[in-house]
């Protein structure tokens, strides 16, 4: 039965006799899951994957011994099991030692440090000083797009090779360094790093745009902050555009009042949301 | 009435006294003074100044406005429960931590005042009427109880600083008293006189429910200590082992005994005071030095890969004089969390030693470590801190000779520049001068 | 003659002209120096002259010492009171710029008889450094627009908070001087590769020397440099002052910067100084093929340069790689390597993930420290782009990269802010020059004279406008009539105006504590000083022998090194990770497995910092987290993080939390006697006021250590660790006793001292003692 697959499917027999029946010399690591559509369980699907992985690893490792088997137990083939066990929710990995009862650290503590192979090939080290070092397959997908992108970019200039005047429009890279600095200075690899959420409900259902403190900000809280850098940027450029004339007067001066009044609101904006993080900020614009 | 003129009479006498000598003695009853006579006779021929006190005299004092009154004490009043005086439990473990020196003798009937004691110094004293029982090797004088045990010399410790001699020329010994239990596992604790296998300690005439406390070779009859600062505690089981009685009498075991004149326990006895009151084994350092190759006083700091040379003298109290000590297994330790190196020190004369080794090539602050610590003598740590250096920026290779072609190279460059530079100088281009015709 | 008349007043009016110019020039650069020094002086002046935060205490050390000992035994000195018992070799791990500055001003002063103290210069070297900061700016931002933009930046940079919270008084650190050297190796630069010149390129040579001796963050520009060579090239803008530039910089820059110990030979052995080498390659064959174009045909040549091309680039790129592949070429090092991989330091290395400074940026962090300049750098940046040359590639390279690596870390905020300053003020400069001139003589770009800039921003000038000349000679009508542009001119200046007390209020608010000394404030004001670890320094430093050695968590180690001169373990420096783990291993184990590992290193103090009585958080028991990752990671089997958290998963100090955290060594020596005080009659006994809560482990006696000293506000609290001397004797406890003893009363007092003897034997007179006693 072994020879074929890295992880065991139980039912509650298997489970009572491989698992639960004495005497052993066998570690056995066993998932619990549900894995059916109809339980709508995303993160069963994903530690059920790294799972494998770190059962496959195991396998081809050269630390792969009789003495560590991997299993799983799923709710709708082995709900009796899940009484047995008293367990409630899924997913759940524990580990059956050969001699005694499991303990409380032989739960790994998923809301603590995840599901990833890595974590659970660390967990499985802890309890039973088997180190398995996990081995993805490897990803070909990061390389295949590359390959992809990089041949699009190939083609594209080789068909415009005649005319290649459009890399020197100076319009459009300054449109795209100026897209890349309110991408930075708005937060994004803040964002990016810590993932905090997209905004906040509040208890009482009001929903809060701009995070409290100075140390955290929300993802609208930054699409809000890069359209006012924008629109001061706009603004000034607007402002500076009206003044060298050499167009009608009329059109000048909308340009000028309008680039007046970009940067003047948006400005103050941004410094009343400023105002709300800080405490004790004495200095406002024109809005509060 | 009389003991203060008696106090007095004998605080001068302690003052005349050297060092090292003075002895309180602490007595169940002045009787004993009588039954162990010829024990005590021989401490004061060598030199000791004994002072006899009752063991609950109210005025006991072991030292005043902190300056210790005595060096050893003697403790051969095995059924006190509360000393008088001052003392307890507490001053005389000070008494110890201070540096002084103790023996004490118990009892079937210890006190419970000496049972802490021993317990502050790791041994434990077995029960109340408990003695230790041997039925295959008690003495023919022994009541019937099988108390009265003979003690052959395979049991005493093997080491001659403590014993004085041999031990194989040590007669058998008569001991009757009291077990000890103590943690032979423990470094400080040294089995001065063990059981033989087959004795036991328990109270003899009750029969036996639960396992004795001590059997076999961990019944100890006398235990020794010597603590980190040196200080030295004997405790012995049994009091009569020191009495006139047993010093002079003749042994034969019941069983089946070859028998011998005297027995070994004034031998034994005597060789022991002798180790509890330092007057053997006492070492100490005479002096230390340490330079590098060539030079003679110590650097203030030494480079890596430097030739260090390291001399220490030990010293050894022999008869009252220091004398030079002499062994070939003193080590000398180079260390910087772990040691680097680890040398034996070769003698050069009597007494003195020397080691010459490389300084590994890993800087950093290192100590150079003795620490011999042997049975019977006294430990001998000495520790001197000092750095080590990497090399300087001067120390380095001026020219390294794998570098040469490079040497060459830059400098044949710089000879091919400066004559290119006369030639370009002076060179005239004839077709400008063509040209601007 | 009237043609003569006109000239010679066109030459008397130029000559006004450009003596009022640089007249005008000279007193504003002196202004923002004024200002730049004299908004850096809050700490100073509130509280006193003394050097804070944790590193500086090290440069101060280090250049105390070579001071006194002379520059070649500083270069040689090997520290033993650091890092016990390794040691540090203190010339080959420092950059010594720093120390080689303020020493050579110390040694100038001495020598005319200005007997300044050393502490002094260092204290304000950074304010001073600042305004040289102000005036390089200022010529860079010329090179690149105008002088008009130049005083803008200048103006800027003197009191931007970026900056000033690296180089307030007090604060002796690297970035104080490295941020003028980077100012003035770009301006350089920029010069030589506008005139071609040798002189020029030895000049940006020497001044990038200076940079690489004074702070690790030359790493950029020997990358930015580079860079802006390369782009140059694929735009098709090779020119023969290019090559000469770059050249010259590269080959002097390479073997000055090897001349600095610490830097070695990592210039031709790390991936990260590659690129310069690539870009050196690859300006020889660009040049090669130049050359060959000159005496070619253009079909012959095309072929030529794209095979060629392309056979050159791949056979360096392939060469870099096979290098690095094969080791001879280090990968990119963990500190630079995070900044591409984000996610790298905290699974890798716990000790870059733990410092605050490496955490990425808010858009707030951005914002406060930049104000209005953040949002118009932008603007800059497009008119750059529009109007570009040679230098203004540089520029915009320049903005790219440092605004990538500022929203990546914190710390790097620092390199942002000159390049932000010179865009703002080419912005403002721009805009300003257009709104405050009525006759639309010429083009604002590139003129020389500006009479009618403004000077802006200090904090003790009014804005001084100067009068501007309404000449009513409309050559067209521009559309913009005198109250929209003095309505636009109003508005713009007031914008300046908010940013200049923005930064004031920050520098005053944030940037100005010197972090050694507290201060409290309470309901009406009074101002409460906590002065706690200058007193436990100063107790160390007169209680305690001279070699006693003192383990503490590494950020307190220059400290303790400085100010009470005491041996360390570890300290900020964190170059050997197995020697922090070993202490974080010690304060994390139980007080008897701690006591081996101090009794191995020597140690005889122990110091920890505990906030629970005035709620101070930065504290010991807060960072103990990072204590046990760093030890889980030389020793997993022994450290566990989980087992300091409950089982909820939380880290609590109070009755709930983890036996493992309860009896650990530092919750023990934080907390020890704190059960028995009471902060105030509402709270019980025990209240952690850090944590808000009472602690769960109250009443415990230390075995292996005893309380040496407790500062007034219990900040501070160090203990003396017992040698194995002190435990003389192997005593049994009482519950580890075989044979149980009867428990005896004294009968003794005070009165009766009389002992008690057992078997005491009655002497009856007149009867004769029956048996012997035994």
């Amino acid at each position: 039965m072994y020879r074929h697959k890295a992880v065991l499917r139980f039912n509650g027999n298997k489970f009572r006799d491989y698992v639960k029946g004495t005497p052993r010399n066998y570690s056995m690591i066993v998932m619990f899951t549900a894995l059916a559509p109809q339980r709508q369980c995303m993160i069963c699907r994903h530690a059920s994957d790294e799972y494998h992985i770190v059962s496959s690893s195991f396998r081809h490792s050269q630390g792969y011994s009789k003495k560590l088997y991997f299993a799983m137990v799923d709710f709708d083939e082995g709900s009796d099991v899940f009484q047995m066990m008293k367990l409630s929710t899924a997913p759940i990995f524990m580990h059956f030692p050969p001699k005694g009862k499991p303990q409380r650290a032989d739960t790994m503590d998923i809301s603590r440090v995840g599901v990833a192979a890595e974590e659970i090939a660390k967990w499985i080290a802890d309890r039973t000083d088997i180190q398995i070092h996990v081995i993805r397959p490897p990803n070909y997908l990061g390389t295949v797009a590359a390959i992809i992108l990089f041949g699009l970019v190939a083609g594209f200039l080789y068909l415009r090779r005649n005319n290649l005047d459009f890399l020197y429009n100076k319009t459009m890279w300054g449109m795209t360094s100026l897209f890349f600095c309110f991408t930075m200075i708005s937060g994004q690899m803040w964002n990016h790093i810590r993932g905090p959420p997209f905004l906040h409900q509040g208890p009482n259902g009001q929903i809060a745009y701009i995070h409290g403190s100075s140390q955290g900000q929300f993802v609208v809280e930054t699409y809000i902050i890069m359209i006012l850098n924008a629109a001061v940027v706009i603004g000034m450029i607007l402002l500076t555009e009206a003044a060298r004339g050499k167009r009608d007067p009329n059109k000048t001066k909308i340009m000028a009042v309008t680039g007046l009044i970009l940067v003047s609101v948006f400005f103050s904006l941004l410094l009343s949301i400023f105002r709300t993080k800080t405490q004790g900020y004495p200095y406002r614009l024109l809005f509060n | 009435m009389k003991f203060p003129v008696l106090l007095s009479i004998f605080c001068i006498f302690i003052v005349k006294s050297t060092a090292q000598f003075r002895t309180l003695v602490l007595l169940d009853n002045q009787v004993i003074r009588e039954t162990h006579s010829i024990f005590f006779r021989s401490l004061i021929d060598r030199g000791y100044s004994l002072t006899y006190k009752v063991a609950d005299d109210s005025t006991l004092v072991l030292s005043k406005y902190g300056e210790a009154l005595y060096d050893n004490l003697i403790v051969f009043a095995p059924s006190v429960e509360e000393f008088g005086g001052v003392l307890n439990v507490d001053t005389l473990t000070q008494f110890i931590d201070d540096g002084g020196n103790v023996l004490i003798a118990g009892s079937s009937v210890t006190g419970d005042v000496l049972r802490e004691l021993a317990s502050e110094c790791g041994f434990e004293v077995d029960e109340e009427g408990a003695y230790v029982i041997d039925h295959l090797n008690y003495d023919v004088s022994d009541e019937g109880e099988h108390t009265k045990l003979v003690v052959d010399n395979e049991n005493l410790i093997d080491s001659s600083v403590i014993l004085g001699q041999p031990r194989q020329k040590i007669a058998p010994l008569i001991y009757e008293g009291t077990g000890l239990l103590a943690d032979t596992e423990n470094q400080l604790v040294l089995p001065l006189i063990t059981g033989h296998s087959t004795s036991y300690s328990y109270i003899p005439g009750q029969k036996i429910k639960e396992y004795p406390h001590a059997v076999g070779k961990d019944t100890l009859l006398v235990a020794g200590l010597q603590a980190r600062n040196n200080a030295r505690v004997i405790f012995s089981g049994s009091l009569s082992f020191f009495s006139d009685e047993f010093f002079t009498a003749s042994v034969q075991k019941a069983a089946n005994g070859q028998q011998y004149e005297k027995s070994g326990n004034q031998d034994v006895a005597i060789a022991l005071s002798q180790w509890v009151f330092k007057e053997h084994g006492q070492l100490r350092v005479k002096s230390v030095n340490h330079h590098k190759a060539g030079e003679s006083k110590p650097p203030s700091e030494y480079t890596i890969m430097d030739n260090a040379v390291y001399n220490i003298e030990v010293e050894i109290l022999n008869g009252g004089k220091w004398e030079p000590f002499v062994a070939n297994d003193i080590q000398l330790e180079f260390v910087r969390i772990d040691p680097f190196i680890r040398t034996i020190l070769k003698k050069t004369q009597n007494g003195s030693y020397e080691a010459k080794f490389k300084i590994p090539d890993v800087y950093g602050v290192y100590q150079f470590k003795v620490d011999y610590d042997r049975v019977g003598y006294t430990r001998l740590y000495s520790t001197t801190q000092v750095s080590v250096r990497p090399l300087q920026h001067t120390q380095y290779e001026r020219f390294i000779f794998s570098a040469y072609p490079y040497y060459t190279g830059g400098f044949s460059m710089m000879i091919g520049v400066f004559l290119f530079s006369f030639v370009f100088l002076h060179f005239k281009d004839e077709d400008k001068k063509s040209k601007s015709d | 003659m009237s043609q003569t008349y006109t000239k010679k007043s066109s030459i008397s009016k130029l000559n006004s002209k450009a003596g009022i110019s640089s007249l005008l020039i000279f007193v504003i650069l002196l202004l923002a120096w004024i200002a730049g020094f004299s908004s850096r002086l809050f700490a100073v002046i509130r509280f006193e002259s003394i050097i804070h935060e944790f590193d500086p205490w090290f440069n101060y050390r280090a250049t105390a010492y070579m001071v006194k000992h002379g520059f070649y035994n500083f270069l040689n000195w090997f520290d033993e009171r650091a890092w016990y018992p390794l040691g540090r070799i203190v010339g080959g791990t420092v950059y010594p710029g720093l120390m080689i500055t303020s020493g050579s001003i110390h040694y100038l002063l001495h020598l005319l008889h200005i007997n300044v103290h050393i502490r002094d210069i260092c204290v304000f070297l950074a304010p001073v450094f600042s305004g040289l900061t102000s005036i390089s700016t200022y010529y860079l931002t010329k090179e690149l627009w105008s002088k008009g933009a130049g005083l803008f930046a200048a103006c800027f940079i003197a009191i931007v908070p970026g900056y000033i919270s690296r180089s307030v008084a007090g604060s002796y650190d690297n970035e104080g001087i490295a941020i003028f050297a980077l100012q003035f190796t770009y301006f350089l630069w920029i010069k030589s590769v506008k005139t071609g010149s040798v002189f020029w390129a030895v000049a940006s040579a020497l001044s990038y020397f200076y940079m690489v001796s004074a702070w690790g963050g030359y790493v950029f520009i020997i990358n930015l440099i580079p860079l802006h060579v390369f782009v140059l090239l694929l735009m098709g803008r090779f020119s023969n002052r290019l090559f000469t530039s770059y050249t010259t910089f590269y080959i002097l820059g390479l073997i000055m910067s090897m001349q600095i110990p610490f830097v070695g030979f990592q210039p031709i052995r790390t991936s990260e100084h590659m690129a310069a080498s690539g870009v050196f390659a690859l300006m020889f064959a660009v040049a090669t093929l130049k050359y060959l174009q000159s005496m070619m045909s253009k079909s012959e040549f095309k072929s030529l340069v794209i095979y060629g091309g392309l056979i050159a680039a791949g056979i360096v790129f392939g060469t870099v790689v096979l290098l690095t592949y094969a080791g001879f070429i280090a990968p990119w090092s963990g500190r630079f390597y995070s900044l591409w991989d984000t996610g790298y330091a905290k699974i890798h290395i716990p000790i870059i993930a733990s410092v605050s400074e490496h955490q990425p940026t808010t858009w707030f962090a951005f914002f406060f420290d930049l104000h209005v300049l953040v949002a118009t750098f932008p603007a800059g940046l497009w008119y750059c782009i529009k109007n570009i040359n040679d230098e203004r590639v540089f520029v915009v390279l320049y903005a790219l990269s440092a605004v990538y690596f500022a929203g990546v870390m914190v710390r790097l905020m620092l390199t942002l802010t000159p390049v932000v300053c010179i865009l703002s003020g080419i912005a403002f400069s721009g805009l300003l020059e257009l709104f405050l001139r009525d006759d639309e003589i010429a083009k604002p770009e590139e003129s020389g004279d500006e009479e009618h800039t403004t000077p802006k921003n200090r904090k003790y000038d009014k804005v001084g406008r100067v009068p501007k000349m309404k000449h009513e000679l409309n050559k067209e009508p521009d559309g913009i009539g005198p109250n929209i542009r003095t309505i636009i001119s109003v508005v713009i200046l007031l914008l300046l105006m908010l940013f200049a007390v923005h930064c004031t209020w920050v520098t005053s608010n944030a940037y100005s504590s010197p972090s050694i000394v507290l201060a409290s404030y309470s309901g009406d004001g009074t101002r409460q000083i906590l002065d706690d670890f200058r007193e436990a320094y100063f107790w160390l430093s007169q209680n305690t022998a001279d070699e006693a050695r003192v383990m503490s968590w590494w950020d307190y180690g220059y400290q303790i090194a400085g100010m009470a001169n005491r041996t360390t373990l570890v300290d900020n420096n964190t170059w050997n990770n197995s020697h922090i783990a070993l202490v974080g291993k010690a304060m994390s184990s139980n007080e008897s497995a701690a006591y081996t590992i101090m009794t191995a290193l020597d140690v005889d103090y122990v110091l920890v910092i505990f906030g629970g009585v005035i709620g101070y958080s930065g504290d010991d028991i807060n960072k103990f987290l990072w204590m046990v990752r760093i030890a889980e990671g030389e020793h997993p089997k022994d450290i566990k993080e989980s087992n300091y958290f409950t089982e909820q998963g939380e880290f609590r100090i109070d009755g709930e939390g983890s036996p493992t955290l309860l009896n650990c060594l530092m919750y023990k020596l934080s907390y020890y006697r704190f059960g028995e005080l009471k902060l105030d009659y509402r709270t019980p006994a025990g209240y952690d006021r850090t944590r808000n809560a009472v602690i769960g482990n109250k009443d415990f006696q230390l075995t292996y250590l005893e309380e040496a000293y407790t500062t007034e506000h219990w900040l501070v609290r160090i203990y003396r660790v017992k040698k194995p001397d002190e435990f003389n004797r192997p005593r049994i406890p009482v519950a580890n006793r075989l044979v149980k003893s009867p428990n005896f009363v004294s009968k003794k007092s005070t009165k009766r001292k009389r002992g008690t003897l057992k078997n005491k034997p009655v002497i009856v007179k007149g009867k004769r003692l029956s048996s012997k006693q035994s």
